[in-house]
């Protein structure tokens, strides 16, 4: 009888608290989300299961959560490897910054540059989307976080999951769990957030704007542009290298032609297996003790801030870039410069085609979105550089 | 909360560099970009392209003559036991 008691008081049941409870909501919240609406599955799939098996309660005297870790004990784990936990093992791959720069690895080798290298003057819009990051940088330090930690936020708006959870790794590890959530959510939610700003922004008569079909690239271009393009990003940025490294790398794969296996590799299980362990690693970092504070919710607020201006920030430098240029952008692909590959690029094709249905901008935003891929990893490049301790 | 822990943090300047950086490296890659079929030709001439490397990516041509060479074989091994189980 004393054992059931035991067993009893150490079941999740028993130790459930309303925060455990309102997280694994959320985590089923992502889910319904993912099965319903089809916002970006792929991510919030694995990080709602995530958020449910990271709130499950269990005794302190167990070794099953993120926070378990296999460090020593004068870094706060628990001293010996045979401490740490699995999903801590896994979580390794966030903590230490290990998965994004794979993941880029993946994206690169499923990025086609060519639009992008037909239409270069596009490439600015990329450039302009920034300035998202940095206007909640400045939102953040108004609210009294620390310029470590708003830089974190910041890079939020650079709407790239793997280069956020990559700059809180390094600059704030404690926030990483919001954050990421955070970037990952308003990913999944740029079909919600970016239309009523890009319609606010435009006109009807600048929503219908066609743009020239984009001019054949060559396979030299394609081979080439990869390496040019890393030397310059790099040289200039180094904090960007691991980062812009990996996507430029899986670019080479696929372009140059002889590594063709790996390249599938690269963009297939490669990318689905380390999204897989990237997703359920973040989800159980979201224990209610943790995730749930104040601190998490200004987070949210300053993410969805961020996502919003920069999105105002593409579009707002097209219309300025058509002031000087003679064939005009659509200036709705300039909200396709906060990355959020490919989705980003959706929404500008989306809303260009309620107002013409036989307007295809879909190719020429994808330009925008992939500089803006290069200029959130060089955003968290610079940040990085200038703030590490 | 306040302007205050912006400028004692250097925010603005960060900002105002940060957004600077990422406009250079990008009008730089830009620059490139637009220069990159002027620089092509002398690219080519350095280093002109092999014939086996137009079109077919190598990968798929491997895998393409692997094919070939199976179906020869297994039509090899067919004609063989054909061959055999007649005498």
């Amino acid at each position: 009888m004393e054992i059931l008691i035991h067993f009893l008081k150490s079941t999740g049941f028993a130790q459930m608290e309303l925060g455990n409870a309102v997280m694994i909501v959320i985590g089923c919240v992502f889910i319904g989300l993912a099965i319903r609406k089809d916002y970006e599955p792929l991510l919030l799939v694995p990080i709602g299961m995530g958020i449910i098996i990271g709130n499950i309660p269990y005794a302190a005297t167990m070794s099953l959560g993120v926070y378990d870790s296999w460090l020593p004990l004068e870094e706060g784990g628990k001293g010996d490897l045979q401490a740490a936990s699995v999903l801590s093992l896994i979580y390794f791959g966030v903590k230490y910054g290990l998965f994004p720069p794979l993941i880029f690895l993946g994206i690169g080798a499923m990025t086609d540059f060519s639009t992008m290298l037909s239409n270069p003057k596009l490439v600015l819009l990329g450039a302009a989307a920034q300035i998202g990051v940095f206007l909640t940088l400045l939102g953040a330090l108004y609210l009294g976080f620390s310029p470590q930690e708003a830089a974190s936020i910041g890079i939020i708006g650079g709407a790239d999951g793997p280069t956020a959870i990559f700059l809180s790794s390094q600059l704030s590890p404690q926030l990483l769990g919001p954050i990421a959530i955070s970037a990952y959510s308003y990913m999944a939610l740029v079909p919600v957030i970016q239309p009523p700003v890009m319609k606010l922004l435009t006109t009807r008569a600048e929503r219908r704007i066609r743009m020239k079909p984009p001019r054949q690239v060559s396979r030299r271009e394609r081979m080439i542009f990869p390496i040019a393009a890393f030397l310059i990003c790099a040289l200039i940025a180094p904090g960007a290298l691991t980062l812009l490294g990996m996507l430029f790398f899986g670019n080479l794969l696929k372009e140059s032609g002889v590594t063709e296996r790996l390249a599938t590799t690269a963009r297939t299980t490669f990318i689905d297996s380390v999204t897989i362990l990237l997703g359920v690693a973040v989800g159980a970092s979201t224990q209610a003790s943790t995730f749930l504070t104040k601190q998490s919710l200004l987070i949210f607020g300053l993410g969805a801030l961020s996502f919003a201006v920069a999105t105002a920030g593409g579009i707002l430098f097209a219309k300025l870039m058509n002031v000087f240029l003679t064939d005009k952008i659509n200036p709705l692909i300039g909200a396709a410069g906060v990355s959020a590959v490919p989705d980003s690029a959706r929404v500008a094709q989306m809303v260009g085609q309620q107002e013409d249905p036989h307007n295809m901008l879909l190719m020429h935003a994808m330009a925008p979105n992939v500089a803006g891929v290069i200029g959130s990893a060089i955003a968290a490049g610079v940040l990085w550089s200038v703030l590490v301790r | 909360m306040g302007l205050e822990n912006i400028t004692r943090a250097g925010g603005f300047g960060l900002a105002l560099t940060g957004m600077t950086i990422v406009f250079i490296a990008l009008v730089l890659v830009s620059l490139f970009i637009a220069g990159l079929p002027r620089l092509l030709p002398l690219v080519n001439s350095l280093l002109p392209e092999l014939e086996g490397h137009h079109g077919v990516t190598p990968a798929a041509s491997t895998s393409a003559a692997s094919a070939a060479v199976e179906e020869e074989l297994i039509a090899a091994i067919g004609y063989a036991l054909h061959v055999h189980r007649d005498h």
